[in-house]
This record gives structure tokens, sequence and C-alpha cells, in this order.
């Protein structure tokens, strides 16, 4: 018998990111793209893979029962973490610049929504019927860095946040 | 100029938000602080002035058990209760 192996999707090029002020989002778990478009297309600011929302779960031993002989393995709580946001801006204009306009929309202390679109070119435009991971985050300190030490290097800042919730796989409406 | 103003948004809802924010979506900018007194951002506010809430949905069987009035609580033959709320803060 013949194994057939399940569809994947490439990486490369399918990620897009958004960034939306909290305010405008009534029913994150009923997004629309109408709340997508009231945000910030992200994509192209940010260097890496940053801003991704990951979940650590604790786990721990489970107390030995007099019978037991082996130990048991339990889940804890889950802590959401959101990876330091590094992206692209010019030092020698203000903020109402293009090339600063991530650095403008992302003010520390403000909460803001970060969608997360995985799967489809980034080129495509925001529809119904996309999947979307949203996560509701609170802006840290922006950090002035650098990209790297090399010749290309570019001048950036970094960013970091504490996630207070996300929405796994949202289909988006209308 | 700050970068961060008290503003408008189509929906009635006045909140604390990036000045970018506020041009990307024509919203009203207000001439109101952007932060409380204690220092903490100012939180988002309807039309009315009073604070946006999150509204918890409660199963509309348990709504239905309840005794809306007193009056009806005594037709039932129980005892008086206070009416029971849907929304929750």
């Amino acid at each position: 018998m013949a194994t057939s192996l399940p569809e994947t999707t490439k990486v490369l090029g399918t990620r897009s990111v958004w960034v939306i002020p909290k305010a405008t989002v009534t029913n994150p778990a009923a997004l629309k793209v109408a709340d997508l478009t009231a945000g910030f297309k992200a994509t192209c600011f940010i260097y890496g893979d940053g801003g991704a929302v990951t979940g650590e779960q604790q786990k721990g031993d489970a107390p030995k029962k007099l019978c037991e002989t082996k130990s048991r393995e339990q889940l804890g709580t889950v802590k959401e973490t959101i990876s330091d946001i590094q992206y692209s801006y010019k030092p020698q204009a203000d903020n109402t610049d293009a090339a600063n306009a991530m650095k403008a929309a992302m003010l520390d202390g403000t909460q803001v929504y970060v969608a997360d679109r995985l799967g489809v070119q980034d080129e495509a435009a925001p529809a119904a019927d996309q999947y979307f991971n949203l996560s509701l985050v609170n802006l840290g300190f922006p950090n002035r860095t650098r990209t790297g030490d090399d010749d290309f290097a570019e001048y950036s800042i970094t960013q970091g946040a504490t996630v207070e919730q996300t929405w796994w796989d949202i289909k988006v409406t209308a | 100029m700050s970068d961060l103003v008290r503003a408008r948004l189509d929906s009635g809802v006045e909140t604390s938000i990036a000045r970018f924010f506020a041009d990307h979506l024509n919203a009203e900018v207000l001439d109101e602080p952007t932060h409380e007194a204690d220092g903490s951002l100012r939180r988002d506010t309807l039309p009315s002035g009073n604070p946006v809430k999150p509204r918890v949905k409660v199963p509309s069987a348990s709504v239905e058990a309840t005794p809306k009035t007193p009056a009806s609580n005594k037709a039932a033959g129980t005892e008086a209760a206070e009416p029971a709320s849907s929304e929750k803060e």
C-alpha cells in the first residue's frame, strides 16, 4: 500500500503581522477583515521572526503513592510569552516619516493586538475565511539597537512585550 | 507634539491611542489627558463617559430559571430575591 504524506505549507514569505489598537476590536474571538484594515501591517518592518507567541507549560512530578514504583509527570500552568520584536526605523526622522511608522504605532505602555497570519503569501490582502492568531499584548520599552556589527547592519528598535491573552486559529469573517 | 493622544473613534469609543493610529483611522483627536492622575493610562470610555466593559454572556437557561421580579417570586411561592442581572462587569 502506497504511503501518502499530508499536505504541508512553506514558511518562506508566508507570515504576515498586523498591529491593531486595542480599542478598535470589539470581539477578538470574531475577528473581522475591517479589524485588520484598521491596523498597521508591520511585516516589512520586522527583522527575523520576532513577535512569535509561545506557551511554556510547567511540568512536575505527581506525589508518589505507596504502591507506585514509577513517578508520574503532570502538566501545570501555562505562561504565554511573546518574543522581542525587532523592527527598522530611521533615526534622523520623526514619527511622521513613513520609515518610522512602526515606531509611531508601537508606543510603550499601550496595549495592541498582534495579528499573525501564517501560510498565506504576504502580498495577499486579509480576507474572509483566512485563519489568524491574535494576541493582546502590553508594549514595553523600545530599545535602540542594531541588527549586527557587520558592514550591512541597520539601525533598529527592539521592543519587548507581555501577553495578556491569545486567540488561536480564528477564522476571519467579512 | 505628543505621540499619545486621546481620540474618539467612529464607534464613539474614546481611547488613549498612538497619534499614528488616530491619523490612520481619521479619528477625532480630543483635547483631553491620556493618563489618569495616578499616571496609569486612561481606560476606554463610551460616549456617555462610562467605561467600556467586556460583556460576559450568561447561558440563557440560567437566566430563564431566575425570577425577574420580587412579585414573580411571591407568585411562585419562593422567597423574595434580588432580580438577577444577565450582564456582569
